[in-house]
This record gives structure tokens, C-alpha cells and sequence, in this order.
């Protein structure tokens, strides 16, 4: 009797202590994500993205800080994991532009899965790579 | 028997410890931050959350040079911002805030923060940085 009950206290323990740290994982776009577009390794523009899902649509914005543009018509495909949203952007002479992104997510058993494809704005052709940020106590202050 | 009991509760214990280490991620004020580099940073909100033992949020911050750094702010536990007026609606992704606080003791894109300004209301509020007991809302 004294045994089995030696066996379930450090048992209840772990799960009393892992079940917030497990239940942390949800859809896989939701979070915050940094990286950079361009047409090819020499001429890279940041991008950050931040998506939310509220069970039924998936939102988001892209640049918040200085463009702060929502997300359209975004969607995940759970068969191949591609993703696809359209932002409307500026371009370099400051003219609204339609970007369409198409993507494919990598690494999704990790936190810091990615998600690369082309980014396309008008006649422009740019690739891209997103990383998903980590939560705060595996990288604190990490450069993104 | 006592020898297989002592194996499954070190296997346990070795099993809960990196599970639980976010629960022993309180610290001191001194023992991270430098008081004499204080920060005054203005940035987007990219990532918010809300859980003990501090409240962390993010802010993309764009440099003089047009690159964009992501900073991480620590404010008190949940209870306690919530004293100095938080919900957890007050400060939302994609915000534009102004952050007064410490910069991190490694120079890293790290602080905690003191005070916290929505751009688009003025409304300050207080962080419950562990560096000063109480910092009420103005």
C-alpha cells in the first residue's frame, strides 16, 4: 500500500507541473514570426508577422511597427502544410501594392518552426523565410 | 522493490525538471537588470504573455539604420500589474507603446520595464518592476 502510494505522489507531481508547459502548443501559425524578404540573398527586407487564430480565421499583421497591415484571405492547408494570405503593402515610390504570399511550414513539431515560400508584390518576385519567436524563458532577448 | 521505487521517483524528478523550470525563472532586479542603463523605447507589440512568475511582451523596435530589433520586456506577476490597472486587454499585438526601464546586465534586447504608454491614448501604467516596490497608474 505504502509502495503504490510512493509511486503516484512523484507521479501527480510531474503531471501537475507539466500540464502548463504542455498545453502551451496550439495552432500552428499563432505567434509571432521574424525574418526578411527579398529577390535574393544580397537585398533582404525585414518582415515580422504576428497571427492569431480564433477557431474559425486566421489573422494577423504584417510590420507592425512601422506598416502595420492586416492579413486577407489567409488560410492553412493541414494536407501539405501551405499557408496563403494577401497583404496590401507599399512599394518603394510609396504606392499600395498587393502581395501575394504563399508558403510552406517547416519544423512543426518545433516552437521554432519556419515558414518560407515567395512573396510576391505586383510584378515584383521575392522569396521569403519566417521563424517563429521562442517563448520568453528559452531566449530572452534574443535578436530576432 | 526499494531499489526499483527509488529508480522510478529519480527518473520522475529528472523527468518534472525541465518541465518546471519556468517556475523557478524568478530572480532580483540586480541580479539581471542594470539600473544605469535606463531605456526609453518606442515599438509595436508583437507578442504578449500573460503568466507568472513575470508578464513578458515583445516590441519590434525599428533603429536609426532601419533595422528592426526585437525587444523583450519583463513586468511584474500577473497580480501585481493588475493592481497598477493591467487587464489583459490593455495592451494588444500590433499596439504602438513607449517602454521606460532597465536594459538587461548581458546587452542583449532585454529589459524590464517600468512604465508602459499607449502611443494612440497617453494612458501610462505602471510594469510592477521589481526595481521599485509600487509604480501607481497616472
Amino acid at each position: 500500500m505504502r509502495a503504490r502510494a510512493f509511486f503516484r505522489i512523484p507521479v501527480l507531481a510531474c503531471l501537475i507541473i507539466a500540464a502548463p508547459v504542455l498545453a502551451q502548443e496550439g495552432h500552428p501559425l499563432v505567434g509571432s514570426w521574424h525574418g526578411d524578404r527579398g529577390p535574393g540573398t544580397a537585398s533582404r527586407t525585414s518582415v515580422t508577422l504576428i497571427m492569431d487564430w480564433d477557431g474559425t480565421v486566421i489573422s494577423g499583421l504584417v510590420n507592425p511597427v512601422d506598416e502595420h497591415a492586416a492579413l486577407q484571405n489567409a488560410k492553412l492547408n493541414p494536407k501539405d502544410w501551405t499557408v496563403h494570405f494577401e497583404v496590401d503593402l507599399k512599394d518603394t515610390s510609396g504606392k499600395a501594392v498587393r502581395c501575394v504570399v504563399d508558403g510552406k511550414l517547416d519544423k512543426l513539431g518545433s516552437d521554432r518552426r519556419t515558414l518560407t515560400g515567395t512573396w510576391n508584390c505586383g510584378t515584383t518576385k521575392n522569396d521569403f523565410k519566417l521563424t517563429r519567436d521562442r517563448d520568453y524563458y528559452h531566449t530572452i532577448g534574443e535578436t530576432k | 522493490m526499494k531499489h526499483s521505487a527509488f529508480g522510478f521517483l529519480a527518473l520522475a524528478l529528472m523527468a518534472a525538471a525541465p518541465l518546471a523550470a519556468p517556475l523557478w525563472a524568478h530572480h532580483s532586479f540586480a541580479a539581471e537588470y542594470d539600473s544605469s542603463k535606463p531605456l526609453n523605447l518606442k515599438g509595436a507589440v508583437t507578442k504578449i504573455e500573460w503568466q507568472n512568475p513575470h508578464v513578458y511582451f515583445y516590441i519590434d523596435v525599428k533603429e536609426e539604420t532601419g533595422k528592426v530589433v526585437n525587444w523583450a520586456f519583463e513586468m511584474g506577476a500577473p497580480a501585481v500589474i493588475q493592481r497598477n490597472g493591467w487587464t489583459r486587454n490593455s495592451m494588444k499585438l500590433g499596439d504602438i507603446v513607449i517602454v521606460e526601464g532597465s536594459q538587461a546586465k548581458s546587452g542583449k534586447p532585454h529589459g524590464n520595464a517600468r512604465s508602459v504608454t499607449m502611443a494612440s491614448t497617453g494612458k501610462k501604467l505602471g510594469a510592477g518592476s521589481s526595481e521599485e516596490p509600487t509604480y501607481q497608474q497616472q
